[in-house]
């Protein structure tokens, strides 16, 4: 949790600085803040196996027709970063309420979003990806 | 992960958001020009005379001319049918999210009904931002899940986006307190759809529903599809999808065992009446055509008013 602890200070720093400022402004701050910010900070690698599991438990336990109507949805060909702005002209495609049910809950200002094959996460007010978990959603079989 | 461990994970994420003032300020545009529209419409008039009376919109914001074509005609059903506010079932603004957006994809084409100070209550769909939540003419009140009443009749406005823990025991307890005569829910996916393309959200239903049932909710509307669907009733609840306010997606009905009435050959909206124990609605085509109707009588389970 070390790594976590630290980009928390980063975070909360951010927050002095931006204050109530807007969407755009928050993003900036807190990107500036953790410009050295990499993947698995917050998805740590000793949990990431646990958050492997349910995703892929998930779909394994869907229906053929279930499974591809929720990747069919999925933005694709995107690409995906830590501390970059998920694209605004981008669906937030619709997070299965069943997987949702089975991750751990977040504060509110956080939510958990699939990207192509991709889990992040994403803080709601700055529209930042603040971490990735790669290649956990399965693929359709052609 | 142990819940230890999440207890730690959690407070330290929550310095990770910055509070934003959302709301875009909006700009001047020139407004695109009307359609060629039937200058009439078959709209019918309302019963009651002290009946609770809206509009009701699905995936709208395109800006193309088949939404500017639909706003004009739900304007003119309110001449007939002078409905008191508007609810919108998602996807309210497609795109980029500029104040101009704002401007050409709702403003603009709701501008006599915004002129005439008829409030708009909007969801959250797929394609929005969700902070349209402080887009003042959508009505949210800064809150992605919301509710609402007027005269007997409470509605919800859900983010079936999202539908996380925090907003099952808000909707939980929000039912459960309310004592209104009706109870209807909104939000953008169905939970039952007779659509090709997406189909019935059966992850969702299996949540929600239950609280539908368990509290007394009526009628439900969802968007999403992009046509116009009324379900056999579910379990007692009466379904409607009302996704084709712009975007249409003509010929995906796959009628089956769900579909009481489809329409996916035109553009449309519908408008309601609660009055007493009956709900009355009509479903009017981007041509003004009633292309569905009826009333909805409120079924009182024991030990309820």
């Amino acid at each position: 949790m070390t790594n976590f602890k630290c980009a928390a200070f980063a975070f909360a720093f951010a927050i002095l600085v931006a204050g109530c400022a807007r969407e755009e402004t928050a993003a900036a701050a807190i990107q500036t803040l953790r410009a050295q910010a990499r993947i698995g900070e917050v998805f740590a690698p000793e949990y990431q196996p646990y958050f492997i599991k349910i995703v892929q438990d998930d779909f394994a336990g869907r229906s053929a027709v279930d499974r591809r109507a929720i990747i069919g949805e999925l933005p694709k060909n995107m690409t995906v970063d830590v501390n970059t702005v998920y694209p605004t002209t981008l669906a937030l495609a619709t997070f299965p309420a069943g997987l949702l049910r089975k991750l751990p809950d977040l504060p509110p200002e956080l939510e958990y979003r699939l990207v192509g094959r991709s889990l992040i996460l994403r803080d709601v007010k700055a529209n930042l990806i603040v971490d990735i978990l790669r290649d956990i959603v399965p693929t359709i079989p052609s | 992960m142990t819940r230890p461990a999440m207890k730690r994970f959690g407070p330290a994420l929550l310095v990770v958001a910055v509070a934003t003032a959302g709301a875009a300020a909006i700009a001047d545009q020139t407004p695109r020009p009307a359609a060629q529209m039937s200058a009439v419409t078959e709209t019918r008039p309302p019963v009651g005379k002290d009946s609770v009376k809206f509009l009701v919109l699905g995936d709208t914001g395109t800006g193309d001319r088949a939404q500017y074509d639909v706003a004009a005609q739900a304007w003119k059903s309110h001449q007939v049918f002078p409905y008191e506010f508007a609810i919108m079932l998602g996807d309210n603004i497609y795109g980029s999210e500029r104040p101009q957006d704002f401007a050409r994809k709702f403003e603009q084409p709701y501008k006599p009904l915004l002129d005439a100070n008829i409030p708009f209550y909007a969801s959250l769909g797929n394609h929005d931002d969700p902070n349209q939540q402080y887009y003042k003419p959508f009505g949210m009140g800064g809150k992605r899940f919301y509710t609402y009443q007027k005269k007997d009749v409470r509605f919800f406005a859900l983010d079936s986006n999202y539908m996380d823990k925090d907003q099952q025991a808000w909707l939980e307890k929000e039912l459960k307190d309310s004592n209104a005569t009706w109870k209807i829910a909104y939000f953008h996916h169905p939970l039952y759809s007779s659509g090709g393309r997406h189909g019935s959200e059966v992850d969702l239903r299996e949540i929600i529903e239950p609280m539908f049932l368990k509290y007394g909710v009526a009628v439900v509307f969802a968007g999403h599809e992009h046509f116009y669907e009324r379900l056999k009733h579910q379990k007692g609840i009466a379904y409607f999808t009302a996704g084709g306010s712009a975007k249409l997606r003509g010929g995906d009905i796959r009628i089956g065992p769900l579909t009481a009435k489809g329409f996916d050959i035109e553009q449309s909206y519908m408008v309601v009446e609660i009055d007493g124990d009956v709900m009355r609605f009509q479903t009017i085509s981007r041509r003004g055509k009633v292309v569905d109707s009826g009333e909805i009588m409120r079924q009182v389970k024991p030990g309820t008013s």
